[in-house]
């Protein structure tokens, strides 16, 4: 769903046709296993991209190279027209645009959820410390959870954590947000709380690149669905195109294996 | 074997003690042997130390010597310098205390049996008065922290946190009015005991991180002074610092042709320098196992809003880290402490040297025991202190762990 002639809106599923993430040919090497064998890929503004692949297939390292936790070894990565290399001002400058909610939720245990979520602010954006915790506290309101502001994090439920998570990301104003696996940690009846977040971010026109297992979120809400193996993309397309007429043998056999 | 409670009905006391002594005492005649055998065992002992310290002890040497074991030579026209500080720490101790922690009934009770004696038997004079306005300030400052409204507790604490440095360095500025070689008793003891918490703390944080270093020089030269430190004994470093170091800085001599008068450091400065380059070797290795502590992800969700080098050190992998080694780093607290008996080999009166002291006077020869379990007693109270505030410490910053 490719929108070219009208200029972002906030519709639903509307996307730009400016180019944010550009990867061309980047490789990857865990000692001797190569975990992205020449990936390349397009990514537009406002788009909504959901990853799928068998585990191994390199998703999670892919997610992970764009906002540089993993280095790559080959190939480029340009992201909203800034290349990422080893120029740690680079890095930085793609690390404050880029956010990415974990499968651990990973929050700071020996700090509050305000604290969790206005750390960064205050030392990294340098915001006003009441400034920060106004914009914390909207945050946590969108996610539903403002109540839970002064607990810490093993007092909340994992989706309850799983939202912070979301909403101290989105805190840092990014123009990008990458999901790793964010539900599979999660009990069933949170994951429905976690994916209502995320489909509520994916409407409002926010750039999402998740990792998921849930077909069904990927149905809904993905502008187009990317299936990787073996460090590789073997197939891209919509939702109703892949899940109905998928050409890979790879694809069709994957899906057959979970649907 | 205790919890026979809730569910059935109350035995009488008697019956259970019975039933209780019948499943762990008298189980097997082996078992009945060994009890008979332990309780002649500790009876006798418990006997012999209750007659020691009860009716053959002759505890005037700790009477008469009192001001020896807590001051040394410190000139007594200047104790009021000590009682000020006393009076700093009492308030703040009572304000921190408040602030962060609790009271309960049992630790009134304990803190008032210790009390006890020592008012009896320690005290005379203007010392009663003027430990009972410690005590007061204490209590004073523990009731303010305790009832500050929740919007002010939080600055009570900031406040604290910087309250105690400045109190510290007053504290210094206070005794060094009076030349260190004066200083001796409790009083060097507790000295050597704070100075060498206070700098080798993070001294040894800085090593711990300097190992973790990506650079080598860095890494190497933090592998190498706690490996060397690590493999000497603390006597040694303390030899070292007391003999060699005055020789290598301390003389006149010539540095690249410009003369240099010599800077002769004191012998309590050179157990200072000792102990904490000593100390500082194993808070590193404590730390060290804190920071492997600190998993992966934490790391790379600070990275990923954009927190880097120092500023990620600090706010996320060092508090996590050091909460994790609160107990072994109290335990090598209490270790220096009790290692600050070696600086006699520096001629200097610490406590335990002061003790042994007194029975040189012609008046009390042969008093060893009575001044040694005096010695151990003063030791113990200050070792235990320490280890029972590391566990409210854990408890307090125990909040919201995984």
């Amino acid at each position: 769903m490719i929108d070219g002639e009208s200029p972002p809106t906030g519709d639903a599923g509307a996307t730009s046709q400016r180019e944010i993430i550009v990867c061309e040919d980047v490789t990857k090497w865990f000692g001797d296993f190569q975990a992205l064998r020449g990936l390349t890929t397009i990514v537009r503004e406002r788009e909504v991209v959901v990853i799928i692949g068998p585990s191994g297939s390199g998703k999670s390292t892919f997610l992970r190279t764009l906002n540089r936790l993993e280095a790559h070894d080959g190939g480029r990565i340009v992201i909203d027209g800034v290349e990422l290399n080893n120029d740690l001002r680079n890095v930085e400058k793609i690390r404050s645009e880029v956010g990415i909610v974990f499968q651990q939720f990973n929050l700071f245990p020996h700090l509050t959820v305000r604290r969790n979520m206005t750390l960064a602010l205050t030392h990294v954006r340098h915001m006003k410390k009441a400034d920060a915790e106004a914009l914390a506290l909207s945050l946590l309101e969108r996610v539903g959870i403002p109540e839970q502001i002064d607990k810490y994090p093993a007092q909340l439920s994992g989706g309850q954590q799983q939202r912070v998570a979301i909403a101290r990301a989105l805190a840092m104003q990014p123009k990008i947000m990458l999901f790793d696996e964010p539900t599979s940690a999660l009990d069933p009846e949170m994951i429905k709380e976690v994916l209502d977040v995320m489909k509520e971010l994916a409407r409002s026109g926010m750039t999402m690149l998740c990792v998921s297992h849930e077909m069904g979120f990927a149905r809904e809400v993905a502008d187009r669905i990317m299936f990787m193996d073996s460090g590789v993309v073997v197939e891209e397309g919509t939702p109703a195109e892949f899940f109905t007429a998928p050409k890979e043998d790879r694809t069709k056999l994957f899906l057959s294996q979970i649907l | 074997m205790m919890g026979v409670r809730p569910l059935l009905p109350r035995l009488p006391v008697a019956t259970v003690a019975w039933r209780w002594s019948r499943a762990n005492l008298f189980s097997s005649p082996a078992n009945t042997a060994l009890t008979i055998f332990m309780v002649g065992l500790l009876g006798f002992a418990g006997y012999q130390l209750g007659r020691f310290v009860f009716i053959s002890g002759q505890w005037d040497v700790v009477e008469a010597n009192r001001g020896l074991f807590m001051l040394g030579r410190f000139p007594r026209e200047e104790v009021w310098r000590i009682w000020v500080i006393l009076h700093v720490a009492s308030a703040l101790a009572g304000l921190s205390w408040g602030a962060w922690g609790r009271i309960g009934p049992r630790l009134t009770g304990v803190g008032a049996a210790g009390l006890l004696p020592v008012y009896v038997f320690l005290l005379e004079g203007d010392a009663i008065i003027l430990t009972t306005t410690c005590l007061m300030l204490f209590a004073g400052g523990y009731a303010a922290g305790h009832t500050s409204p929740p919007a002010i507790n939080p600055r009570f604490r900031t406040a604290m946190t910087f309250a105690w440095p400045l109190a510290f360095a007053f504290s210094m500025y206070m005794l060094s009015a009076v030349p260190d070689r004066l200083w001796g008793g409790l009083l060097l003891t507790m000295t050597l005991a704070v100075v060498g918490i206070v700098a080798s703390f993070p001294l040894g944080v800085a090593l711990a991180v300097g190992r973790a270093s990506t650079f080598p020089v860095i890494r190497t030269f933090c592998v190498a002074y706690i490996e060397l430190i690590r493999g000497v004994p603390l006597i040694t470093v303390l030899f070292m610092s007391g003999f060699i170091l005055p020789f290598a800085i301390g003389t006149d001599r010539d540095i690249l042709g410009i003369p240099v008068t010599g800077y002769l450091p004191s012998e309590v400065g050179l157990a200072m320098v000792g102990l904490t380059a000593f100390t500082a070797a194993y808070v590193a290795e404590i730390v060290r196992g804190g920071l492997q502590a600190v998993p992966r992800s934490q790391v790379e969700a600070g990275q990923a809003l954009g927190l880097g080098g120092v500023r990620l050190l600090i706010l996320i992998v060092l508090p996590q880290a050091l909460r994790a080694v609160i107990p072994a780093l109290v335990s090598q607290f209490i270790s220096l402490f009790k290692d600050t008996s070696l600086v006699f080999i520096l001629a200097l009166t610490d406590l335990l040297r002061a003790a042994r002291a007194a029975t040189a006077q012609p008046d009390f020869i042969g008093q060893q025991a009575e001044v040694l379990i005096f010695a151990g007693l003063i030791y113990w109270v200050v070792a235990f202190s320490m280890s029972r505030a590391s566990q409210q410490l854990e408890r307090n910053l125990g909040v919201g762990e995984r």
